[in-house]
């Protein structure tokens, strides 16, 4: 392992306890103290005054009582000036409880000691390693590939005492962070430069695999007018990306700062060609951005025009109240209501009009919930789409607007619903999934159109979607098909329908409502996922975004002769599963698929390194 | 199909005394209240506490035998491009985590484990639902394992 020479005899000093001291390093020694051991003390602490606050009085009547005299001092820790005399008169049960006290802070200090003893990290060539736990032990590793981004963070007290945690920001769920806690600032800095250091040999060696020295690769990117200029905003704007990605401060070679930053997968360009064709036109002429639109949007028969400052659409007021009104949160809350009142009609005519004074009351909870759905739907007010450089720009809000960039080429699967209600109006919210590290609880984060025909909604889907490729029929009829099937649609749907796979009648007994609209349909691209009968549901997941696949089988489909494939992506609102294929053909396509899958993400990488000179090559 | 490396016998070992020492402790208050009926002579007190500590015995077995059945389900195996997790009898599912999709993996060990020198190994994607952990390997293995995937990861990397 290259380690640097400083650090080894510290290692070797400490002795790692399971001997493989190779590299290891450790934490800050008031590491465990400020993690929670602040807390054990300081509450050893309280029962300990607590303890001597209530039992002076005790002591003092004991001592008092020994000494055959007055004097009793009620003042502070008169206690302490009792010890000796309580000592001369009963020396076990003072020593006793003197001693459990030392014996407890003893075992507290031991055991912070042995989890600073146990908490050790690892930086070399490949990646990062920490070791936690003394019981329990835990080791977490990631490749240095893998890490989006590293953070120096400090926490209001350790940044007192001039000490510092090292964050190796890696995606996936709630707690995919490795934190290295705590160290001294200027360590933590030098790591950082070290890591740094690491990636850039990193990238170093793989770029020799690249057909085009750097300095040419930018030259070609900004032949290509502002496409190349879009990657790196675009990795720094919007809700996906990690802001936080720290630039090395390499003043001497300017040329390779941007492939010096260690953000490792960054976009990864699903619409590559397309996108930057579109966002190096964003810049330029309204006129050829359409065109383009329209090439993009060609498979889904429709003929867009942007507008100024490439605005795409945007949904009308009337349109979004309408939709609210009709969703099925304000419907339940309303048929609360209104049954609620009907009821105290009932009793103020039948039993007294006393009784309806009182039940009044119970109204408000149900309109104050309506009024919440509205207030959160108005939130999405003034819904505005269009097209810049870094993705697509949307912006809304009714009293203060929100603006947000969605980069495209982060987009991991798109969610269309329509509500009961909204079917008459042919209403369709479209939803996405985007690769990024925390997604919070703010549903309208993930909101790509709050409500649209399904002209909009087609448009929503040229755009975030890469070219569907079907095999047999056209993109509008699939999707469609998709969307309104099996039954309804017009022809148009009707004459994608043979390519939903439906599922086996067997699967009535686990799906009683929606087995006969269950399906899903593959293209060279996409998987489409229908689902839902009331409330209809249509999911698309390009195959280069699946993560990895479950194929699930319970006791009930054991008997129905049924399996569920799970499709998984990153965490967001999109939860793609295949339900109940028949066993034989769900394995079938679990392995299929997982073929597919790989093929198409080797395919988007190809593309990717093709096109961003950033990336490192897969060596 | 070539057939799964299976995981240790002795997790099965290691899951029955963790399950052992859950059932002692609510045997024992069962046993106690029981107790506490013969001494103070209250019957229905004893009959109740020993009815309920018979059928503790009769649910530890019960879960005794599933358990060992469960770990005898858990299964693995190393493709050429990616991992194949199997686990389950009732609810049987096979996880296939891509080598090119790992963020990173993790190898974990509670006292009990690590008494009988296993380990768990835990492989995680930008997915968080992908619940590919295989616990009860050998130490050993379980180490073999994430370098080997954690290797073939770093040559099939791709992007999210």
């Amino acid at each position: 392992m290259p380690e640097q020479p400083h650090h080894a005899p510290r290692a070797a000093a400490h002795g790692a306890p399971t001997g493989d001291s190779a590299g290891w390093r450790h934490v800050h020694r008031l590491t465990p103290v400020l993690r929670g051991g602040a807390g054990l003390l300081a509450a050893l602490g309280a029962v300990v005054v607590i303890l001597f606050q209530n039992l002076q009085s005790v002591l003092e009547d004991l001592v008092v009582e020994g000494l055959g005299g007055p004097g009793r001092d009620t003042s502070g820790f008169g206690v302490f000036r009792l010890l000796p005399t309580l000592i001369r008169e009963h020396p076990i049960i003072t020593l006793a409880v003197i001693g459990v006290l030392l014996v407890v802070l003893a075992v507290i200090i031991v055991c912070l000691w042995l989890s600073w003893r146990f908490t050790r990290f690892r930086i070399d060539s490949t990646g990062v390693y920490l070791r936690t736990g003394v019981l329990a032990r835990r080791e977490r590793s990631a490749s240095h590939d893998r890490v989006q981004s590293v953070d120096i963070s400090l926490p209001f007290i350790p940044r007192l005492l001039g000490l510092a945690s090292l964050v190796f920001d890696v995606a996936g769920g709630s707690d995919s962070d490795i934190t290295i806690s705590y160290l001294k600032r200027s360590q933590a800095e030098a790591l950082r430069e070290e890591i740094l250091g690491h990636l850039r040999s990193g990238r170093r060696e793989g770029i020799p695999a690249h057909p085009q020295s750097p300095a040419h690769q930018q030259d070609t990117a900004r032949a290509q007018g502002t496409a190349a200029d879009a990657e790196v905003p675009g990795t720094s704007v919007g809700t996906a990306t990690s802001a936080t990605a720290p630039t090395p401060p390499d003043g001497h070679a300017p040329s390779t700062v941007p492939s010096d930053v260690p953000t490792a997968p960054l976009g990864q360009r699903l619409l590559t060609r397309r996108a930057q064709e579109l966002q190096s036109h964003a810049a330029a002429t309204v006129d050829d951005l359409s065109a383009s639109l329209r090439d993009l949007l060609a498979p889904y028969r429709l003929n867009p025009t942007a507008g100024e400052e490439g605005r795409l659409l945007r949904v009308p007021f009337h349109r979004l109240l309408g939709s609210a009104l009709l969703s099925t949160t304000v419907l339940v809350s309303a048929v609360f209501v209104v049954g609620l009142l009907a009821g105290i009609v009932v009793v103020g005519i039948f039993v007294s009009p006393r009784a309806l004074v009182t039940t009044v009351f119970a109204v408000i909870p149900g309109v104050l919930a309506l009024v919440g759905v509205l207030r959160s739907e108005m939130g999405l007010a003034n819904f505005t789409v269009a097209l810049t450089q870094d993705g697509l720009r949307v912006s809304h809000g009714l009293a203060s607007t929100t603006n947000r960039i969605i980069p495209l080429d982060r987009i991991q699967a798109v969610k269309l619903r329509q509500p009961l209600l909204w079917r008459t109006a042919g209403w369709w919210r479209a939803e996405f999934t985007i690769a990024s590290e925390g997604s919070d609880g703010d549903t309208q984060q993930n909101v790509l159109l709050p409500v649209g025909s399904v002209d909009d909604v087609m448009l929503m889907l040229g755009l975030c979607l890469p070219d569907p490729r079907p095999h047999g029929t056209d993109a509008r009829s699939l999707v469609l098909a998709g969307m309104l099937g099996p039954a309804a649609g017009g022809p148009e749907a009707q004459v994608a329908e043979p390519f939903y796979r439906g599922r086996p009648r067997s699967s009535r007994w686990v799906d009683p409502v929606t087995w006969k609209r269950n399906a899903h349909a593959l293209t060279g691209t996409l998987s489409l996922i229908r689902s839902g009968r009331l409330s209809r549901v249509l999911e698309f997941v390009p195959h280069a975004r699946v993560q990895a696949l479950t194929l699930s089988e319970g006791p009930v489909q054991r008997r129905l002769g049924v399996s569920t494939i799970a499709l998984h992506i990153s965490p967001g609102p999109i939860a793609p599963h295949f339900v109940h294929l028949p066993t034989a053909e769900a394995q079938h396509l679990f392995h299929q698929h997982a073929h597919v899958t790989r093929a198409a993400r080797i395919e988007l990488d190809a593309h990717t390194q093709g096109s961003t000179p950033e990336r490192k090559a897969s060596s | 199909m070539t057939p799964l490396n299976p995981v240790s016998r002795k997790y099965a070992g290691v899951q029955l005394i963790g399950s052992a020492i859950g059932w002692a402790v609510f045997l024992l208050c069962l046993i106690a209240a029981a107790v506490c009926g013969i001494i103070f002579d209250l019957t229905w007190l004893m009959i109740l506490g020993f009815a309920l500590a018979g059928a503790c015995l009769v649910a530890a077995a019960i879960e005794a035998i599933i358990v060992v059945r469960q770990v005898r389900a858990l299964g693995y195996l190393e493709r050429e491009h990616d991992l194949l997790v199997q686990r389950g009898i009732m609810f049987r599912s096979t996880t296939v985590v891509p080598y090119g999709r790992l963020q990173y993996v993790e190898v974990s060990a509670g006292p009990l484990l690590r008494a009988a020198g296993l380990a768990t190994i835990t492989l995680h994607t930008a997915s968080a639902s992908t619940d590919a952990s295989l616990p009860g390997l050998p130490r050993a293995e379980a180490e073999a394992l994430r370098d080997s995937v954690a290797a073939r990861g770093g040559a099939r990397l791709a992007g999210l």
